[in-house]
């Protein structure tokens, strides 16, 4: 393996998205922005939602959409069965995708319907509450009422996670453009 | 009337040869379908694996953090059991036996005093336990076949959630573990806590977690399925009665969800007590693991995640055993059709030949006779 160089891949639980020799990894952890290069310190770390670059030994860049996950940086003798000192990085997801494969038409679609569907919610949690209020002074004794109301917040968390994975499939469609 | 019996046989062969068509196609549609589940199972391998290793790094960060979420638990009251079977059957004993392994777990629980919370995946559980009056208390279906990563998070969602909220101590899962394409076989592992991986009880530790070397990497790899869930499957009755009291009816159980080799292990396993202590941090290129952020935060977000990964491989294996079963019990369906239409073959065959006879000895009958009469 040249100078500089070590093994990155990057995992999802349905597919290796990317195994590839690099020079650098660039993305954003919980801390900050972080740059991995050879020899970097082991660490774990988590990665929050945004564009993953990979600076390929050979290639272009590789652009990634990544919906959070965690990388673990290894670095000492042995890995890979490797006699010398070297790195490798591990990127795990649960869901991402290599920007050139992002269908930003479907993305823009998806932002559109978590949007409308957001607001739809808010919408209907805004009355609720007021009927919720109307209801308590009325008669007191509708307290089955409240039973609806978290898997209303379970969805309004669904439409806003799926509203910021489409902004970032967007985002990182664009960074690539 | 001769030929009457004739006709009903030909009629049964006909309605056996139409089944046989049907099991014949299902083993094929089976078949196919193993090919893909396997090609699943393999693509989350990688996945799993680097998950198992995040977690036994991050034990080995802070083992203190650790204890909360990792090993075995001290003490039960409470536990959720998750049941993962098919939706369909016609698979042989793919759901019988998952099924009668989670009623001896639930029932060997209860024995012991420990209020059990049952959650199944795939639609033949829910009427298997309505009907023996155990209380299911969410059933998921239309997900066993083809499980999504989706799937595998609402199931971990709801499963997660009592544990996280305390109402429980442990969370077991009762799967068909694939091993091969010859072997199946029903496994209770736990889920939470995280059962570590890293621990003595298994062989390849000495390589510790800094080395965990080549491809599918490390610890949780070789035997993806036997080796890492081992451990904790016989930790599930091994570890809690062992300090209390001898031997229980429990530990019936546990030879029958890990095996004997398991077993053996169990003893170094609850022996080395508290989790991740002393020889957690051989010297290897490990150790020195930073952490962003720190061990505690990452454990408690990394767990939930940790049992999705558990969960989607549990659905994955179970869904390729189902194919698998299911093939194999096709298969035999189609080849007993065979037999079957060979004999009632023969058997029409002599019916017909039989009642031929029988006309012709009419005949002559009849025209000796006439001939009898006429030189009379």
């Amino acid at each position: 393996m040249p100078d500089g160089a070590f093994d990155v891949s990057v995992l999802t639980p349905e597919s290796e998205l990317l195994s590839t020799s690099a020079r650098a990894i660039v993305l954003r952890s919980s801390d900050g922005d972080l740059t991995v290069l050879d020899g970097h310190t082991p660490i774990i770390t988590d990665v929050v939602p945004g564009d993953v670059r990979v600076d390929r030994t050979e290639g272009d860049p590789v652009h990634m959409a990544v919906h959070g996950g965690y990388l673990q940086v290894e670095t000492g003798q042995g890995i890979d069965g490797a006699e010398a000192r070297s790195t490798r990085v591990t990127l795990l997801a649960a869901t991402a995708e290599l920007a050139e494969r992002i269908d930003v038409a479907r993305a823009e679609q998806a932002r559109a319907a978590a949007q409308a569907r957001i607001e739809e919610l808010r919408a209907a949690a805004g009355r609720a509450g007021a009927a919720g209020i109307g209801a308590a002074a009325g008669a007191g004794g509708e307290q089955g009422e409240g039973e609806g109301a978290p898997p209303e917040d379970l969805e309004l968390a669904e439409a806003e996670a799926a509203l910021a994975r489409a902004e970032v499939r967007l985002q990182v469609a664009g960074a690539r453009g | 009337m001769p030929g009457g019996q004739e006709r009903a046989l030909r009629r049964r062969v006909r309605s056996i040869q139409s089944t046989k068509k049907i099991t014949r196609a299902m083993e094929l549609i089976a078949a196919s379908q193993i090919v893909r589940s396997l090609t699943r199972m393999t693509a989350n391998r990688p996945y799993r694996a680097g998950m198992a290793r995040i977690v036994v790094e991050a034990a080995k960060g802070d083992p203190a953090a650790a204890e909360k979420l990792l090993g075995a638990p001290a003490e039960r009251q409470a536990v959720v059991v998750l049941a993962i079977v098919a939706d369909r059957g016609l698979a042989g004993p793919y759901n019988a036996s998952t099924l009668r392994a989670t009623e001896r777990l639930v029932a060997d629980l209860s024995a012991q005093g420990i209020s059990v919370r049952l959650f199944t995946v795939g639609k033949k559980a829910p009427s298997y336990f309505r009907f023996r009056r155990q209380a299911v208390e969410r059933s998921f279906q239309q997900m066993s076949e083809r499980p999504s990563w989706g799937d595998a998070r609402a199931v971990a969602a709801a499963v997660t959630a009592p544990f996280l909220a305390g109402d429980v101590q442990q969370v077991l899962c009762v799967s068909m573990r694939y091993k091969s394409a010859g072997s199946q076989a029903v496994e209770v592992h736990q889920l939470l806590p995280l059962p570590e991986p890293g621990r003595a009880a298994l062989p390849s530790t000495p390589a510790t977690a800094g080395t965990p070397a080549t491809g599918t990497g490390g610890v949780a790899s070789a035997p993806p399925t036997g080796a890492p869930t081992g451990g904790p499957a016989v930790a599930l009755t091994g570890a809690p009665t062992g300090p209390h009291a001898g031997p229980t009816p429990g530990t019936g159980t546990a030879a029958h969800a890990g095996t004997a080799a398991h077993a053996g292990t169990a003893a170094p396993h609850a022996a080395a007590g508290g989790p991740v202590s002393g020889d957690a941090g051989e010297p290897a290129s490990a150790g020195y693991t930073e952490f962003e952020p720190d061990v505690e935060t990452l454990l408690s977000r990394l767990a939930p995640r940790a049992v999705e990964s558990e969960i989607f491989t549990a659905m994955l294996e179970g869904a390729a055993s189902f194919f698998t079963a299911q093939q194999r019990a096709m298969a035999a369906a189609s080849d007993n059709a065979d037999e079957l239409i060979r004999t009632l073959t023969r058997v029409m065959n002599r019916a017909r030949q039989d009642a031929i006879t029988t006309e012709i000895m009419e005949i002559v009958g009849g025209a000796e006779a006439l001939r009898h009469a006429k030189g009379a």
